[in-house]
């Protein structure tokens, strides 16, 4: 029978072992315990000896938590790579947490439809958001007159999960069926009523078991197809499509598939006509194409239009007077506001409603909402990132220390007359008056020559 | 510093066995009956607190003798004061066979 020190030799025990000592300790620490080892192997034999290897985890273990003591663990804080850990940390926990970001895939990978950059949804384009839904009588007029489009299809969001749309709408947009078939134009007849039936998606399915049904507002419905997976539509949550024809009346989103070598001004123009055929005119006959593809990666373009809005709005706060930074102040400002930025985008479009409302087709409110949210943590990011760099040290980047109040307390409108902060290495010293007038540096520095240097524990 | 210390009847054990003469972790490890995850982080924590000082032995002496080199335990003043603290509080220490000091 193979024993334990077989497979994992005492010397590779102590090697494994001295992975958990800290690195500055670590090749006295293996010196010592491989001497040690040969003694044991000489004096207890190769049997005994794999028992004492095995005490090399207590050991390391103790070296570990012997090192990491508050100084040592508040001068680690301090470092610059403490904090690019901490931030790259923070987006491995988005990434895990959200499933690895499954809304960003989504976004980026290309659509499961037919010629996806032919599919178009049709909007209004005379009110302030040019989601707004058409009149479904539009829509009968497009479907019976046009010859821009190849088809056209209507789609209502129910609620988050649960989508209503017309019977060709999968046949428009050119999906398949789990099983890898193509969506026909009349596949299924599934209306309203009883033995009303529904699409679900892949993964829903997945949930379902084997069940051939779902319940839609207490209705049993029949699942009369199953979409292939990685199928979508503006909202990844929608995971049930009812059957339903809009009334002419009532206004609906639509979907629509350009005939082929047609441009969407084409059909713009053409669509437009059509309307004023039939007697709509004015704002009423003006439409607006937007690719779906592009409307699912508005999302990035609403995020740099945010962060655009976010740096103007600094700029102002920031004085002309900046510090100099040297080459690797700037590579850690940048590294840290672009980690920064990344976590904040990434937790808004898996996290939060930003997602729903430009990929995901939701409302216009929820749209002001996600774009203000995301200037307003753009901005937070950015100021955090500009702050923490003035509090930095010029020469390491490490966090400034020591913070002392200056001045005499109450000689400035019953405050300090500032703050200094001094490097931990004494490589400078930071000053922050409490009061900032307009023709002063709000932070000044000032380097601490080598003569100081004896002043400063080295780490 | 040392003066206050109050070890644990282990530790004590160690400190005593070092002042006995036993110079090396394994050699503790020998005398005491101690595994070596007890007595190596004790050699630590008694050096960190003063009470004893590692050497490693010279590099030719253990090249002459075709074996590694080795590093060796020895009281400090501060540890002979505390050993003796030790045994009073633990008296049976001093009767520990073959590591009375």
């Amino acid at each position: 029978m193979i024993g334990p020190d077989a497979v994992f030799p005492p010397t590779v025990i102590i090697k494994i072992a001295s992975l958990l000592v800290p690195s500055e300790r670590r090749e006295e620490w293996i010196k010592e315990w491989l001497a040690e080892l040969h003694y044991a192997r000489t004096h207890a034999g190769e049997a005994e000896s794999f028992a004492f290897a095995s005490g090399a985890f207590r050991d390391a273990i103790w070296q570990q938590r012997d090192f990491w003591n508050p100084k040592r663990t508040r001068r680690l804080m301090q470092s610059p790579w403490f904090c690019i850990g901490s931030l790259t940390a923070i987006l491995v926990l988005i990434i895990v947490a959200s499933g690895m970001l499954p809304m960003t895939r989504m976004a980026v990978m290309p659509l499961a439809y037919r010629d996806a950059s032919r599919i178009q949804t049709i909007a209004e384009s005379s009110t302030i958001s040019t989601r707004s839904a058409l009149p479904g009588r539009a829509v009968e007029w497009w479907r019976s007159d046009s010859r821009t489009l190849d088809g056209i299809a209507t789609y209502l969001w129910e609620s988050q999960e649960v989508a209503s749309v017309s019977e060709d709408f999968f046949y428009v947009l050119g999906a398949k069926t789990a099983a890898g078939h193509r969506f026909d134009r009349d596949a299924f007849t599934c209306a309203p009523g009883p033995g009303e039936c529904v699409v679900v998606s892949y993964d829903f399915w997945r949930t379902l078991k084997g069940l051939t049904s779902v319940a839609i507002n207490g209705k049993a419905c029949r699942i009369a197809a199953v979409t292939e997976s990685g199928f979508w539509f503006l909202s990844p949550r929608i995971s049930v499509w009812r059957m339903g024809t809009a009334s002419p009346k009532t206004r609906t989103g639509v979907v629509a598939r350009l005939a082929a070598d047609v441009s969407p001004d084409d059909a713009k123009a053409e669509l437009g006509a059509i309307l004023q055929k039939h007697g709509e005119d004015g704002w009423d006959s003006v439409v607006e194409l937007t690719g779906v593809a592009g409307r699912v990666r508005s999302v990035f373009a609403l995020f740099l239009t945010c962060l655009l809005v976010a740096t103007l709005i600094l700029v102002p706060s920031l004085h002309l007077r900046m510090p100099k930074w040297n080459p690797a102040a700037v590579a850690f400002f940048v590294a840290k506001s672009m980690l920064a930025l990344l976590a904040v985008f990434l937790f808004g479009i898996e996290f939060t409603r930003a997602s729903s409302i430009t990929m995901l087709g939701g409302s216009d409110q929820f749209f002001a909402v996600s774009a203000w949210l995301f200037v307003m943590a753009s901005a937070g990011v950015l100021a955090w990132s500009l702050w923490d760099q003035r509090q930095r040290c010029r020469v390491c980047l490490k966090r400034l220390g020591m913070a002392q109040h200056v001045g005499c307390s109450g000689c400035l409108l019953l405050d300090w007359a500032g703050t200094e902060l001094v490097c931990v290495e004494g490589h400078g010293m930071l000053h922050v008056p409490e009061m900032v007038a307009c023709w002063q540096e709000p932070y000044r520095w000032t380097s601490l020559d080598e003569t100081w240097q004896e002043l400063f524990e080295r780490s | 510093m040392a003066d206050d210390v109050k070890l644990t009847h282990t530790s004590a054990l160690i400190l005593q066995t070092i002042g006995a003469g036993y110079r090396y972790g394994f050699d503790v490890m020998e005398a005491t009956g101690l595994p070596s995850g007890t007595v190596y982080p004790a050699l630590r924590r008694l050096e960190q607190l003063g009470l004893i000082h590692s050497t490693w032995e010279k590099e030719s002496k253990a090249l002459a003798e075709q074996r590694p080199a080795r590093k060796y335990y020895k009281l400090t003043a501060a540890g002979e004061k505390t050993l003796t603290k030790a045994v009073e509080r633990y008296p049976l220490l001093q009767h520990v066979k073959g590591v009375s000091s």
